[in-house]
C-alpha cells in the first residue's frame, strides 16, 4: 500500500512539475465546460440562414416567408434558383427554399427545400424547424377552407329543410288529383250507353194506332220523325260511347303520369330526407376539429431542458473519454522513456503495484477533472442534482474512467514513441466516438454491426448516465452496463499486465 | 573444496531471437571486490549485468547469489542488489532528495530509516547542497553520483554499474571512480562495474572477466592475468613536445620492438628486451633529438594492451576452427 501511494505521489509530481499538463489538467475541463455551456445552454437553434426564391411570389409564398421569418430564422430572398443552391454549397444559407409561382391552393404545385445532407444532424433539426412552421401556415389555410365547405353545407341542409315541405304538399296535391281523376273515370264508366232503345215499341204502338185508326197518312210524318229521332239517338250515342271510351282512355294516361309523379316527388322527399340526415348525422362541426381531427403532444421523459442539460452526459464520456486514453497513454509512454524505467523493474515491486499506481494516478487527475465539471455544471448554471444521483454518477464515471484509463494504459505499453501513442489514443477516440450516438443515432448501423457496437463503452457509459442523470433512476436501473463495465476493467487489466511485461522485452532490445 | 564465489554464473545462454548473446558462460565473482567486466561493445556485458539483477532470465544456465539461485527467491535477491545503468535511472523532474525517498520505498525501506539512509548518501555522493534540486538541472557528473545513490539507497550488498563513465568527461570520470572506491572503502559491498574504457577499470578493479566471442576468455586478478599473458615489456614515455615521429622512424628498424601505439600523450613501446636495455636505448633516442622528456615508466603491459592480446587470440582461434569446419563439410 505504502509503494502504492509513493507511485502515485511520484506520478502526481511529474504531473504537476510539467506546468503544461498541470494546466491542461486543471483548466481544460473549465475551458470545455465555458465553451460547451456558452453554446448548448439554451433549447434553440441560432442564425439559421433560410433562402427562398420564386419567379413570382403569390400572397400565401409571402405569408409563409413572413411566418418563417423570427429570431431563430433569418430569410433572404434570392434572385435566383441557382444561386439560392449555391449558398449552401458555400455555407451562405443552410436552406433553400423554392417556391412554384403565383403559389394558389388551386394548384398542386409543390415548396421544394435545399439542403446540404452532409450535415446530417443538423439537417433535421432545421427541416423538423421549418416543416412545424410551414404546417402552422398550412393548417391556418385549411381551416379557411373547411370553414367554408360547412357553412355551404349548412346552408344547403338548411334550403333543403325548407323546400322538404312544399315536396310534401306538391305529392299530397297530386294524390288527391289521382283521386278526383279516379272520380271522373269512374263516373264516366257509370254512365250507362246500353239502354235498349224503345223506338219498336213506339213503332209498335205507333202501328197500333195507325190501325186504330186507320189514317195512315197521319202517321206517316210522325213515323218519319220518330225515324229521324231514332237515328240522331243512335248517332248520338254513338258519339257519348265514343267520347267516354277516349276520355277513359286519356285519364288512364293521366292517372298514370300522375302516379309518376307522385312516386318522383315522394322519392325527391326520401331523399331529401336522407340528406338532411346524412347532414344532421355529422356530429363534428367544429372545424378546428375537421382539419387536425387527432391532436397530439409530445411530452418528454425527462424534465424540459436547456441541451447543455441533455448532452451533459455525452459531454462526461466525452471528456473521460480523450481524457482518460490520453493521459493513461502519455503517462505510460513517458513512464516507459524515463531513465528510472528500468530502475522500477528491478526494485522487488511488484508490476501490478505499478499498473495500479498509474491506473489510480490517472483515475485520480480524470476524476478531478469531472469534479470541476460538476461543480462549473451545477454551480454555474444553478441547476440541481441530488446527493444520490451524484453519488451514483461518479461509481458510472469512475467505472467508464476506468476502462478509458486502462485503454489508454494498453496503448502506451503497445507503443514505443509519445507520437505514435497519442496517434493511437485520439484514432481510438475517434473510433469510440464514431460508433456511438453522438454522431449518428446508432440504429443507422446495419444489426450485424450494432449488435457488436452496442458493447463500445461509449455507449454503455453513455446509456447508464442517462439513466441516472436525466430520468434520476438509481444504479440497479443500470445494473446491466455497470456488468459490462466491470467485464472490461477485469479483461483490460490482465490484457495491460501482459503489455508491461512485453514492454520488458522491448527495453531489453533497447 | 574451493570456496563459492560470491556470485556464480554457472553455464549461462541467452539468446534474443536466433542471435546467441551469451553462450554457455561461467563466471565467479568474489566478495568485497570491485570486480570489472570488460569487453567490445556488444559483447554482452550489460546482458550479463540484467541477468544477474533478475530482469532477464537466461535461457540455459544459473546466477548462483550466495549460492542461491537468484531466480527462485528473486525479490529478496534484487534487495541486495544496487544497478546503475549507463543512462543513469531516476527521475528528472524529481528532486534528489524525492529520487531517493522514491527508490527507497520501492525497496521497502521504513520511512525513519529512510530519512537517515538519505543524509548520509548524500554525503557520500557529496549532493548535501543539492538535495533539493530537481535532478535534471543538475551537471552530468552529479546525475551520475545521484544515480549511484539512487542504486546504494536500500543498502544492498553488490552494487552493479553499466559503464559508469561514459559520457562523462576525464575530470569527471576521476570523480567517479574515486567515488567508487571510497564507497568500496567505506561500505561493505561488492562493486561490479562494466567499462570498455579499460584504463579505468584498470585504476579501480582488482579483478576483471574479459568478455569476448559470447564468453568468458579468462578472469581472474589483472596482474595475475599480466603475468599470465604479457609476452614483452611495456616502456610508456611522454615527451614535452608530444613529437613522437623521429622516435617511431627508429623503432621501426629495430627487430626487438613488437609494436608501439599512441595513447593519450603518451607512446607506448613494447618490446622483448630486458626493461634496463630497452630504456637505455630509447632515452638515447630522445637526446638525440634533444627533446625533453617529462615522464617515462616501464613495466608489465597495461590491461588495454592484454586485452587487445587475449581478444586477438580469441579472433584467430574462431577463425581457424571456422576454416577447419569448411574443409570439414
Amino acid at each position: 500500500m505504502s509503494k502504492l501511494l509513493e507511485i502515485i505521489k511520484k506520478n502526481l509530481k511529474l504531473l504537476i512539475r510539467s506546468r503544461s499538463s498541470a494546466l491542461i489538467v486543471l483548466l481544460g475541463p473549465l475551458a470545455l465546460m465555458l465553451l460547451i455551456g456558452l453554446a448548448f445552454n439554451t433549447s434553440s437553434l441560432f442564425d439559421i440562414k433560410v433562402g427562398t426564391y420564386s419567379s413570382s411570389y403569390s400572397e400565401i409564398s409571402d405569408s409563409i416567408v413572413v411566418k418563417l421569418q423570427d429570431e431563430q430564422f433569418k430569410v433572404m430572398k434570392i434572385d435566383n434558383e441557382e444561386r439560392c443552391i449555391n449558398m449552401i454549397k458555400t455555407g451562405d444559407l443552410h436552406v433553400c427554399t423554392i417556391f412554384p409561382p403565383d403559389l394558389s391552393l388551386k394548384t398542386n404545385d409543390k415548396i421544394v427545400f435545399y439542403v446540404d445532407k452532409s450535415r446530417i444532424n443538423f439537417v433535421y433539426i432545421i427541416l423538423d424547424r421549418i416543416s412545424s412552421k410551414i404546417a402552422t401556415k398550412s393548417a391556418e389555410l385549411s381551416t379557411a377552407l373547411t370553414s367554408r365547405l360547412l357553412s355551404s353545407l349548412n346552408n344547403a341542409n338548411a334550403k333543403l329543410t325548407d323546400k322538404s315541405s312544399s315536396i310534401v304538399s306538391l305529392s299530397a296535391s297530386l294524390s288527391e288529383s289521382k283521386s278526383s281523376l279516379n272520380d271522373i273515370v269512374n263516373d264516366l264508366d257509370e254512365i250507362n250507353l246500353n239502354v235498349t232503345s224503345n223506338f219498336t215499341q213506339v213503332h209498335d204502338e205507333l202501328k197500333q194506332l195507325k190501325q186504330k185508326d186507320n189514317s195512315s197518312s197521319k202517321y206517316a210524318d210522325l213515323e218519319d220523325l220518330i225515324d229521324a229521332v231514332e237515328s240522331d239517338y243512335d248517332i248520338l250515342v254513338g258519339s257519348v260511347r265514343s267520347f267516354r271510351d277516349s276520355s277513359s282512355s286519356s285519364l288512364g294516361g293521366i292517372k298514370t303520369k300522375l302516379s309518376e309523379n307522385i312516386q318522383s316527388s315522394k322519392d325527391v322527399e326520401k331523399t331529401i330526407k336522407e340528406i338532411n340526415n346524412d347532414i344532421n348525422s355529422i356530429e363534428i362541426r367544429d372545424v378546428a376539429r375537421i382539419v387536425s381531427p387527432v391532436t397530439t403532444e409530445i411530452k418528454p421523459i425527462a424534465a424540459e431542458s436547456t441541451n447543455l442539460n441533455y448532452t451533459f452526459p455525452t459531454l462526461l464520456v466525452l471528456v473521460l473519454l480523450f481524457a482518460g486514453l490520453l493521459l493513461a497513454s502519455t503517462t505510460i509512454v513517458q513512464e516507459r522513456e524515463s531513465k528510472a524505467y528500468f530502475r522500477n523493474f528491478i526494485t522487488p515491486t511488484p508490476d501490478i503495484i505499478f499498473i495500479l499506481g498509474n491506473y489510480v494516478s490517472s483515475v485520480f487527475i480524470v476524476l478531478l477533472q469531472l469534479v470541476i465539471i460538476f461543480i462549473v455544471m451545477f454551480g454555474v448554471t444553478s441547476s440541481n442534482i441530488s446527493d444520490i444521483t451524484l453519488l451514483n454518477s461518479f461509481v458510472i464515471l469512475a467505472l467508464l474512467g476506468s476502462v478509458f484509463i486502462l485503454l489508454g494504459m494498453l496503448i502506451g505499453y503497445m507503443f514505443k514513441s509519445g507520437e505514435t501513442a497519442n496517434i493511437a489514443s485520439v484514432s481510438l477516440g475517434a473510433i469510440l466516438l464514431f460508433f456511438s450516438n453522438t454522431i449518428l443515432p446508432i440504429e443507422t448501423l446495419p444489426s450485424s454491426i450494432r449488435q457488436i457496437v452496442q458493447f463500445n463503452p461509449y455507449i454503455v457509459g453513455e446509456s447508464a448516465l442517462r439513466k441516472i442523470l436525466l430520468f434520476n433512476q438509481d444504479l440497479s436501473a443500470a445494473l446491466q452496463q455497470i456488468y459490462i463495465l466491470v467485464a472490461y476493467i477485469a479483461g483490460l487489466l490482465i490484457v495491460v499486465y501482459l503489455f508491461r511485461e512485453f514492454s520488458k522485452k522491448w527495453l531489453t532490445n533497447q | 573444496m574451493a570456496e563459492q564465489p560470491f556470485i556464480q554464473f554457472e553455464n549461462i545462454t541467452k539468446t534474443f531471437g536466433k542471435k546467441v548473446i551469451l553462450d554457455n558462460l561461467s563466471l565467479g565473482i568474489p566478495y568485497k571486490d570491485i570486480f570489472g567486466v570488460i569487453g567490445k561493445s556488444g559483447s554482452g556485458k550489460t546482458t550479463l549485468l540484467c541477468i544477474l539483477v533478475g530482469f532477464l532470465k537466461p535461457d540455459k544456465g544459473q546466477v548462483l547469489f550466495q549460492s542461491r539461485d537468484i531466480n527462485k527467491d528473486l525479490q529478496s535477491v534484487q534487495q541486495q542488489f544496487g544497478f546503475a545503468a549507463q543512462e543513469g535511472s531516476f527521475y528528472p523532474k524529481l528532486t534528489v532528495e524525492e529520487n531517493l525517498w522514491y527508490f527507497g520505498k520501492m525497496y521497502n525501506i521504513n520511512s525513519n530509516i529512510l530519512k537517515e539512509k538519505i543524509v548520509e548518501l548524500l554525503r557520500l555522493v557529496d549532493l548535501e547542497d543539492s538535495h533539493d534540486l530537481i535532478a535534471w538541472k543538475l551537471s552530468s557528473g552529479m546525475q551520475k553520483r545521484l544515480d549511484i545513490a539512487c542504486a546504494l539507497v536500500h543498502d544492498p550488498k553488490v552494487l552493479i554499474l553499466d559503464e559508469p563513465t561514459e559520457d562523462l568527461d576525464p575530470a569527471l570520470r576521476n570523480e567517479v571512480l574515486d567515488l567508487l572506491k571510497k564507497i568500496n572503502r567505506e561500505k561493505d559491498i561488492t562493486i561490479i562495474i562494466t567499462s570498455h574504457l579499460l584504463d579505468e577499470v584498470e585504476y579501480v578493479c582488482k579483478e576483471v572477466a574479459i568478455l569476448d566471442q559470447k564468453k568468458v576468455i579468462d578472469s581472474g586478478n589483472i596482474n595475475e592475468l599480466k603475468n599470465k599473458y604479457a609476452k614483452y615489456s611495456e616502456v610508456s614515455l611522454e615527451l614535452e613536445d608530444r613529437d613522437y615521429t623521429h622516435i617511431i622512424k627508429r623503432l621501426k628498424h629495430k627487430k626487438d620492438v613488437k609494436k608501439y601505439s599512441i595513447r593519450g600523450n603518451k607512446i607506448y613501446i613494447y618490446t622483448t628486451q630486458k626493461n634496463e636495455k630497452a630504456l637505455k636505448e630509447i632515452l638515447s633516442l630522445t637526446k638525440k633529438n634533444k627533446s625533453k622528456v617529462i615522464s617515462i615508466s616501464m613495466g608489465k603491459p597495461s590491461l588495454t594492451e592484454l586485452f587487445e592480446e587475449l581478444t586477438k587470440k580469441e579472433e584467430v582461434k574462431n577463425v581457424k576452427v571456422t576454416g577447419d569446419n569448411k574443409k570439414e563439410s
